[in-house]
């Protein structure tokens, strides 16, 4: 049970990586169809991928943040669902480091989720009428977070139970 | 004792399932990704010359412009026998650049501020027929029309969405032409060469009707210029005389004031030299 918890967290997470989270579609007020004759390639709605944004950002030389986002939302949740498919699989259980490395990293598991939804916060309130509507990532992405600390927890008190 | 006996799991094997895992769920997202429309021959292609660079000197080592600035270019793209875009003149470049999009303040005039998207867009149809081609070529506008630098003939066959570049050791040394579909104006990051385009050394027949009206409007242009011209010469031979006539009317009003300015003080002085002559020698006529 908890093993297919995680194996459909690794999906969801996967498909999250790749889908877009959210599409911004940039309005200037009143001044929205002059602004499309005059510059229409900004004015186009954009889709924002994870994997993308990450490239993006490398490229336009954020390096650093690119970095953050790329380990908070890409190499860390992969180590936490790898981690916690390990300790179902192996019968001896995990290491006590990489047990502790899992709870730590368990503590950020929301952080991603929490950004977006900042993000999305603060482009709602942005002058214009920009449109901000989220996408199937954003929700894969939360499905993936919240199906994984359910499964840690189960884990955890069936650890206890035994 | 039994848990000794049971075959030890590869951890990194065990590792490496989840990682799997991760990997199929991207690939499935991308079944969910919007396609573009396949490429078929119904596409309407929309394209525009977005870059064109020009050798330094002409094929006969002539400058492009007796002045010694650089060519004034502008692209016409043909499709079946009919122009069907001509860009705007980039002033004095060797590199010029477009834009599929361009307001000129008589758009704005006679259309008493009715733009819409469509009537600004400077872009070029083209429908993708299997055997047609189409011509982009680049013109060096002076002021008696405008001369042929160089251009491509291209199968329509081989258009597809992204950046159509060309490169040649000639005058017209690299044109780079945006292709999208269906009017899109964000331009697929991807550019290609397409196969089978054919250098134009001279200008296409069906440039020549547009090459000639160029040369109509030159013609015009250089009438009026002309016209302003002498109007000009008369209007300053005109203020020039009635310059002179006006000069020379100060010239005599000064020349009487300094007359009579001379007399009176020649005859102040006069007085005064009698006046210190009467002091001096008193009782004397």
């Amino acid at each position: 049970m908890i093993l297919c918890l995680v194996g459909t967290c690794c999906l969801l997470f996967g498909s999250a990586v790749a889908l877009p989270i959210f599409t911004l579609e940039p309005k200037a007020g009143e001044w929205t169809p002059l602004a499309r004759i005059i510059s229409p390639e900004d004015m186009q709605a954009k889709a924002m991928r994870l994997l993308e944004g990450v490239a993006i950002l490398w490229n336009e030389g954020e390096r650093i943040l690119a970095l953050l986002i790329a380990l908070f939302s890409l190499v860390l949740p992969t180590l936490k669902l790898t981690m916690l498919w390990m300790e179902v699989v192996l019968e001896e259980g995990l290491p006590e480091k990489w047990a502790l490395f899992l709870r730590a990293v368990s503590r950020y598991a929301m952080l991603e989720v929490f950004l977006v939804a900042l993000t999305v916060l603060l482009i709602k309130e942005m002058p214009g009428g920009s449109r901000v509507t989220l996408q199937a990532g954003f929700y894969t992405f939360s499905a993936s977070v919240l199906l994984s600390l359910m499964a840690a927890h189960w884990m955890e008190r069936s650890a206890r139970q035994n | 004792m039994e848990r000794e006996h049971s075959p030890k799991k590869n951890p990194w094997l065990i590792a490496g399932i989840p990682i799997a895992l991760i990997g199929l769920g991207i690939l499935i997202s991308q079944f969910f990704k919007t396609k573009e429309a396949p490429v078929t021959k119904e596409s309407v292609f929309s394209l525009w010359v977005t870059e064109a660079e020009i050798a330094p000197v002409e094929e006969n080592n002539d400058r492009w412009d007796k002045d010694g600035s650089a060519p004034d270019p502008g692209a016409l793209v043909t499709w079946q026998d009919q122009v069907v875009l001509e860009t705007v003149v980039a002033k004095d470049s060797l590199i010029a650049r477009w834009d599929p999009v361009a307001i000129s303040v008589g758009d704005v005039v006679l259309s008493k501020g009715g733009i819409s998207t469509s009537s600004v867009k400077r872009i070029a149809r083209v429908r993708n027929a299997g055997k047609g081609n189409f011509s982009v070529a680049l013109f060096d506008e002076d002021i008696l029309g405008r001369d042929f630098i160089g251009g491509w003939t291209i199968p329509t066959a081989q258009l597809r969405p992204g950046l159509l570049e060309l490169k040649s050791g000639k005058a017209l040394r690299r044109i780079a032409l945006a292709v999208t579909l269906d009017d899109n104006l964000d331009v697929p990051e991807q550019s290609y060469t397409p196969k089978g385009a054919v250098y134009l050394d001279s200008t296409p027949e069906v440039m020549m009707e547009t090459m000639e009206r160029w040369a109509e409007e030159a013609k015009e242009e250089l009438g009026k210029l002309g016209e302003t011209v002498s109007k000009g010469i008369d209007r300053l031979g005109q203020e020039v005389g009635e310059g002179i006539e006006k000069l020379g009317a100060r010239v005599g009003k000064e020349k009487d004031r300094f007359k009579k300015t001379f007399q009176e003080t020649k005859e102040k002085a006069g007085n005064k030299v009698r006046e210190s002559l009467e002091k001096l020698l008193p009782g004397q006529e």
